[in-house]
């Protein structure tokens, strides 16, 4: 806890926040925090998106979370790093926290929570920049101050993600060049190289081709036991070949909510909830 | 009538449209050269750039006709101007762009839309009031190179403004949340992220405003002196081509008149230089990025 505190003071100071990373990278994925939302909702204005969020999300596990569209699974995982305050009007309510960090105060250092809580978006989002750059300014941001420290980063998440034998020789072009299952694991490792602690994954594999899907969906089980992950998917074998808990939520008056909450094994074995049976037997949702 | 003869006719229509402008250009071109003639048959295109200044006579023997001296003085108010109103501009644009919102910003808008209106005889008024004596407590006799550049520079930071703040807002909007979904603050987004890509836009409005800057000429005729010399401060009073065009049309004749054609030929050829190396400096730029 001191240790965080000292971070935000010293972040002018490269050298303390070099320290500080190190630390962190001594045991990735922190396994001890976890995410906790208690009554957690959210407006867009006046429209509530989700309401009444009850969750703790298991450290180094795999949580899929799904439903229908609409339900508010995005919104939720924006809310998660507070990506939702970029929206005008948004408004979350109730507690949500990670460890001990309380994400809703407003004294949240939110660099460093976007950091900690790592965002892999529906559609791959390289910066269309070289490869190198995609990594080395997320990296500085986080006071990484050797370009050599970056590079070994760099190198080390492209081979977590098993990109590096694709791109070790083109990390001067641009990242535009790869493609989208390709760019989709670029992302994945760019975050991955800020060393977060937890990943917010939205339908990750929804933009890409089969392989591709196939590939990332590897990748994201390799990260189970160093990383605690919560995806959206659409695609129900998939939540259930790959995730340890499932959270299924719905749309009731026009607001998402969550209706169950549990292992992945039991829900889709014995369903306490007549409507989560429909919708994972395909006859709603 | 059938489609394809439709289209055809657009077809048509739109080409010779869009060959008018290069048109006009080639007859602005063609009859700039064409007055510019006789000055270079009787004087010679080589003593324009060999004289040692600008002091036109009846006779042709005794007068000077050198333009070296205005092409240095327009190149040197334009550039000083620009590397003034740049900076400004920029801020300005990435202030109104990133940092305000809804009603400030319009008002901000606004101001700009209006400063970029002022005629530009009002803005002469306003530096020959207010800027020279100030000028003037450094050194007489205060109209100046830099009088004229700052002046310039208030007329085009509009136009850096308008051009920068539009190729901000031409970026994808994705590039914002994945740059805080990776926890990137603002300013580093602005100066590693936005501005580089956007250097494409921000620098064609530098281009253009530089362009206006050479190429206008009532500031420069109230502000900058009009003395034909090099200059060889900021201080120094000078006239640019423009204004040496202004200023003595009205009564030149003979292979005058025809010198002064020659010199508002060379402005075009200036300018159109400004353009040409910005569009290749862009490219070498954007070669490296790739
Ligand atoms: N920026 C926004 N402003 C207003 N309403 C929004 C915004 N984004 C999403 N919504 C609304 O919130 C609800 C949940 O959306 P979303 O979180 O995208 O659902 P999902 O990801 O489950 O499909 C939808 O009704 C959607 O229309
Ligand atoms: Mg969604």
């Amino acid at each position: 806890m001191s240790g965080q505190l000292r971070l935000r003071k010293d972040f002018s100071n490269n050298e303390s926040s070099l320290t500080k990373v190190s630390d962190c990278s001594e045991r990735p994925g922190s396994v001890c925090a976890s995410l906790k939302a208690k009554n957690l909702s959210l407006h867009y204005g006046d429209f509530k998106a989700y309401d009444n969020v009850n969750i703790e999300i298991e450290p180094c596990k795999i949580t899929a979370l799904v439903g229908p569209s609409g339900c508010g699974k995005t919104s939720f995982l924006n809310s998660v790093n507070r990506l939702v305050d970029l929206i005008p009007g948004s408004k979350l309510r109730g507690e949500l926290s990670f460890g001990n960090t309380d994400i809703l105060s407003p004294s949240c250092d939110l660099i460093e929570l976007r950091r900690k809580i790592g965002m892999v978006f529906q559609r791959p989002a390289p910066f269309p920049f070289s490869i190198k750059k995609n990594f080395h300014i997320p990296l500085k941001e986080h006071g990484i101050s050797k370009s050599s420290v970056r590079d070994e980063r760099m190198e080390q998440s492209l081979k977590d993600v098993g990109l590096w034998d694709e791109v070790k020789n083109r990390l001067k072009q641009s990242a535009c060049n790869l493609s989208g299952g390709q760019q989709q694991r670029l992302c994945i490792a760019r975050t991955l190289s800020l060393k977060p602690e937890l990943l917010l994954m939205d339908e990750p594999c929804s933009a890409l081709d089969p392989v591709s899907s196939e590939k990332i969906e590897q990748l994201i089980l390799s990260l189970r036991d160093n990383y605690t992950v919560l995806m959206v998917t659409h695609n129900l074998a998939q939540a259930k070949r790959i995730s340890d808990n499932l959270l299924v939520c719905w749309v009731k008056d026009g607001t998402g909510c969550l209706i169950e909450t549990g292992k992945t094994s039991e829900i889709f074995f014995a369903p306490a909830e007549k409507l989560t049976k429909e919708y994972l037997q395909g006859v709603r949702g | 009538m059938s489609a394809s003869l439709k289209d055809s006719f657009a077809k048509t229509l739109l080409g010779f449209a869009s060959s008018l402008s290069v048109l006009v250009i080639f007859f602005i071109f063609y009859f700039l050269l064409k007055e510019s003639s006789l000055a270079l048959s009787q004087i010679g295109g080589s003593r324009f750039f060999s004289d040692s200044t600008w002091a036109p006579e009846l006779n042709l023997a005794e007068g000077q006709f050198g333009l070296l001296e205005m092409i240095v003085a327009t190149v040197a108010v334009a550039t000083l101007a620009l590397f003034i109103a740049a900076p400004i501009g920029w801020f300005t644009a990435v202030y109104i762009h990133f940092f305000c919102k809804g009603a400030f910003r319009i008002f901000l808008h606004r101001v700009t839309e209006i400063v970029a209106g002022l005629p530009s005889v009002v803005l002469g008024l306003w530096g020959l009031v207010v800027l020279v004596p100030v000028l003037l407590n450094l050194r007489a006799p205060g109209l100046s190179v830099l009088a004229g550049a700052i002046v310039l520079a208030i007329m085009i930071i509009p136009t850096i403004v308008v051009s920068t703040v539009s190729a901000y807002q031409n970026l994808n909007s994705e590039l914002t949340l994945t740059s805080k979904g990776l926890g990137i603050g603002k300013a580093r987004f602005i100066l590693e992220i936005a501005t580089p890509l956007a250097s494409r836009g921000i620098s064609t409005g530098f281009v253009l405003a530089l362009a206006r800057a050479m190429g206008e000429t009532m500031v420069v005729v109230m502000v900058c002196g009009n003395v034909v010399q090099m200059p060889e401060s900021m201080l120094d009073p000078v006239r640019t081509l423009t204004g040496n065009i202004a200023l003595e049309m009205g009564y030149a004749y003979g292979s005058h008149q025809s010198a002064l054609f020659l010199s508002g030929f060379l402005l075009l050829l200036s300018v159109l230089t400004v353009f040409i190396a910005g569009r290749l400096f862009l490219k070498t730029q954007e070669e490296q990025f790739r």
